[in-house]
């Protein structure tokens, strides 16, 4: 067990001891809307309706359970490689403009950004319907004769996420990139490298900590996605969040939905520290100063 | 001192490229940031640019490594016009400010680059980076990260990067500002005896003129993307031609002043303070408005019955300390501002408040044209940092 918050806090050094009286409201807030409920949910996966470990026997045993989980990180992680492969290149793209062009790169990476989730998935749905705009001029180009069912489909959800979750993947990168010293790749040419060697031998890796931030982030996000794959996804795509909504909303089973979410947050902690290991995440920030 | 090993592909050491800059142009929008200027540097020259922030100095290097395209005038190097080749096919190395170094290579792998970038094969690029370490005396470095390494490491780091591909030419911007004043000196010295005994052509950018004084074989002093004077070190501090080069390298009394007449070998000028003095005749016409210059070391204290040119009484206004030396702000009569420069005296000096005699040569008055503006218009020159100019020790 690690010390209770006051003992550290009457442990430190009166000059620490105001600073971390700053961050006391955070502290008191998080310890009531996150940990709290946290714990509670914790506890309602082994009490609910009887004490043991029945769900987590439940989730490891049938072969349903352990499919969603893996279908939920396969659709996070082709997100998140989609948002790297579409991300990098339009973070770079901004990192090198200037003036009025890159006002109008930030606002298009930043406009759907600041529109809601929901608003966003609704336009995909207009987009992607039996009569939406795809289909429209498919049809019209006489490309198809019939339209093709594109929402509802593991597309759809795929297309949703990518979009609504780029934003995440992009500003980190951007950030690092605008922080890297423009002096290194000038230093590459200087020495004999091509652009596109620059490039590759000093630009990427020298970004790469921001590509793993950004990836970090839209993987985490993209686990817990809910409303997009809901409303854009099949029958056949659920997530590991649908299924928690569904055991809590339709079946009332509180506990198996709190066995689930326990699941689905150490899983994700687990692959995190994976990362966080394999990746050296640690040596490139390192590397960086 | 060591002996520098020479280059194991060439018996003969390195030699620098002769580089020309002819009429070389940048304008940004209209402002213009390099103008017109013309340069040559010998084969193992040291040459300096020297200027305030905003001269054009890294404009004119960048132009010289390929990152800044002319908007017109020609660079060229060993004889060839390179102003259109791309950076990478230049050949020329460039020491960075920060020094640029690779932060995900190691010591090794950043020396390696250059030549990893052009192919060479791996025995080949062992044997050139053991002979770039040893250079700069970092043989058993090689594994390091450059984080792990002190701010005079990396800088020689970067310096066996820039040289182990025998560039023709090494560019180097504010090369030693990033260190502290004892570094800088013991680096000033290691670069020196790099640059002689490698026969390196050099072109160093930067503000610190103890820095310009001490390396250059040559210093070309900037301003407003010109030339202003070009020379050795010993001519600009000697003899410079405006009045800009005489107050920027070192200190000056700048004084503006109108010719009187003629008196023989010597000229007899009135500030608008009401000084009058004499400085050496044929310096101006008659009845012109000059500017003039006085160096600071160049005005004494006399003696009683001691006499000079230029006798003036004077009250001491304030005195500064340099340690080798104390700078007296002094005040004629007439209400003209002076600044002497003398050793330490060893029973302590005159004080603030003294009325002393002070004189000067007629040699010592620097004598210009009215068509050039001053750093500072005050009699006074900056106050200037200790350890910044060079006269007085
Ligand atoms: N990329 C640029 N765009 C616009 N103006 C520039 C640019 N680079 C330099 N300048 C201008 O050109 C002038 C010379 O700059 P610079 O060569 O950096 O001077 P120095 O190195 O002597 O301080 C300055 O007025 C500066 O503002
Ligand atoms: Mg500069």
């Amino acid at each position: 067990m690690p010390a209770s918050t006051a003992t550290i806090f009457l442990g430190v050094a009166p000059e620490h001891r105001r600073r971390l009286l700053l961050l006391l409201p955070a502290l008191i807030f998080l310890a009531l809307a996150f940990a709290l409920p946290l714990t509670l949910i914790a506890i309602r996966s082994v009490t609910d309706p009887t004490p043991g470990f029945d769900h987590y026997v439940t989730i490891g045993t049938a072969s349903v359970y352990l499919r969603v989980l893996a279908s939920t990180f396969g659709l996070a992680l082709t997100v998140t490689l989609a948002t790297v492969m579409l991300g990098y290149p339009v973070a770079y793209a901004l990192a090198r403009s200037r003036g009025a062009w890159r006002s109008l790169l930030v606002a298009l990476v930043l406009l759907p950004f600041w529109t809601s989730l929901l608003v966003r998935t609704y336009a995909w749905m207009v987009i992607l319907g039996r009569y939406g705009i795809v289909n429209q001029v498919l049809m019209a180009l006489g490309i198809t004769e019939e339209p093709l069912k594109l929402l509802h489909t593991s597309l759809a959800t795929h297309l949703g996420m990518i979009h609504i979750l780029l934003p995440f993947l992009i500003l980190p990168v951007w950030s690092v990139m605008t922080r890297l010293d423009p002096a290194l790749t000038m230093a590459a040419r200087s020495l004999g490298a091509s652009p596109l060697r620059a490039f590759l031998r000093v630009f990427v890796p020298l970004t790469l900590p921001g590509v793993m931030a950004g990836a970090m982030l839209v993987f985490i996000l993209a686990l817990g996605f809910y409303v997009t794959p809901a409303l854009l996804g099949g029958p056949a795509d659920l997530t590991l969040s649908m299924l928690i909504s569904q055991q809590v909303s339709e079946l009332l089973a509180w506990g198996f939905a709190s066995a689930l979410a326990v699941t689905l947050l150490v899983a994700t902690l687990a692959v995190l520290a994976l990362a966080g290991r394999f990746l050296g995440l640690g040596r490139i920030w390192e590397g960086l100063d | 001192m060591s002996p520098v090993p020479t280059s194991p592909s060439a018996a003969a050491p390195l030699r620098g490229a002769v580089v020309r800059l002819d009429r070389l142009r940048k304008e940004f929008g209209g402002a213009v940031a390099v103008d017109d200027l013309s340069l040559e540097v010998g084969s193992g020259e040291f040459l300096t640019l020297l200027g305030p922030s905003g001269s054009g100095k890294s404009t004119t290097l960048l132009m010289i490594a390929g990152f800044v395209v002319p908007t017109r005038g020609e660079v060229y190097v060993g004889g060839n016009a390179i102003t259109r080749k791309p950076p990478h096919e230049r050949d020329i190395g460039i020491v960075f400010q920060n020094y640029a170094l690779f932060p995900h290579l190691t010591v090794y792998d950043n020396v390696a680059f250059p030549l990893r970038m052009r192919k060479q094969p791996a025995a080949r690029v062992a044997e050139r980076v053991g002979w770039a370490l040893d250079l700069i005396r970092l043989g058993g470095l090689g594994g390091r990260y450059p984080h792990q390494l002190s701010g005079g490491q990396q800088q020689r780091v970067a310096l066996a990067r820039a040289l182990v591909f025998e560039p023709s030419l090494l560019l180097m911007d504010e090369p030693l500002g990033a260190l502290d004043r004892r570094l800088r000196e013991t680096m000033q010295g290691e670069l020196k005896r790099l640059q002689r005994a490698l026969g390196l052509t050099v072109i160093c950018v930067t503000h610190d003129q103890e820095e310009a004084l001490t390396l250059s074989d040559r210093i070309a002093i900037m301003n407003h993307g010109r030339i202003e004077h070009l020379g050795t070190p010993e001519d600009l501090y000697e003899r410079p031609q405006t009045p800009f080069v005489a107050e920027f390298l070192g200190e000056s009394n700048a004084l503006a002043a109108k010719v009187l007449r003629d008196d023989g070998p010597r000229t007899i000028v009135r500030t608008t303070q009401g000084l009058e003095m004499s400085v050496r005749a044929g310096a101006a016409k008659s009845a012109s408005e000059v500017r003039l210059a006085i160096r600071p070391e160049r005005i004494d204290f006399l003696e009683p019955g001691e006499s000079r040119d230029n006798v003036v009484d004077a009250v001491i206004d304030e005195t500064v300390y340099l340690g080798d030396a104390v700078r007296y702000l002094l005040r004629t009569a007439s209400g003209e501002g002076l600044t002497l420069k003398a050793r330490c005296p060893a029973g302590g000096g005159p004080g603030i408040g003294d009325t002393v005699r002070v004189g000067w040569a007629a040699d010592a008055v620097m004598v210009y044209a009215n068509t050039h503006a001053f750093v500072s218009s005050s009699g006074l020159p900056p106050p200037a940092q200790p350890g910044e100019g060079r006269g007085g020790g």
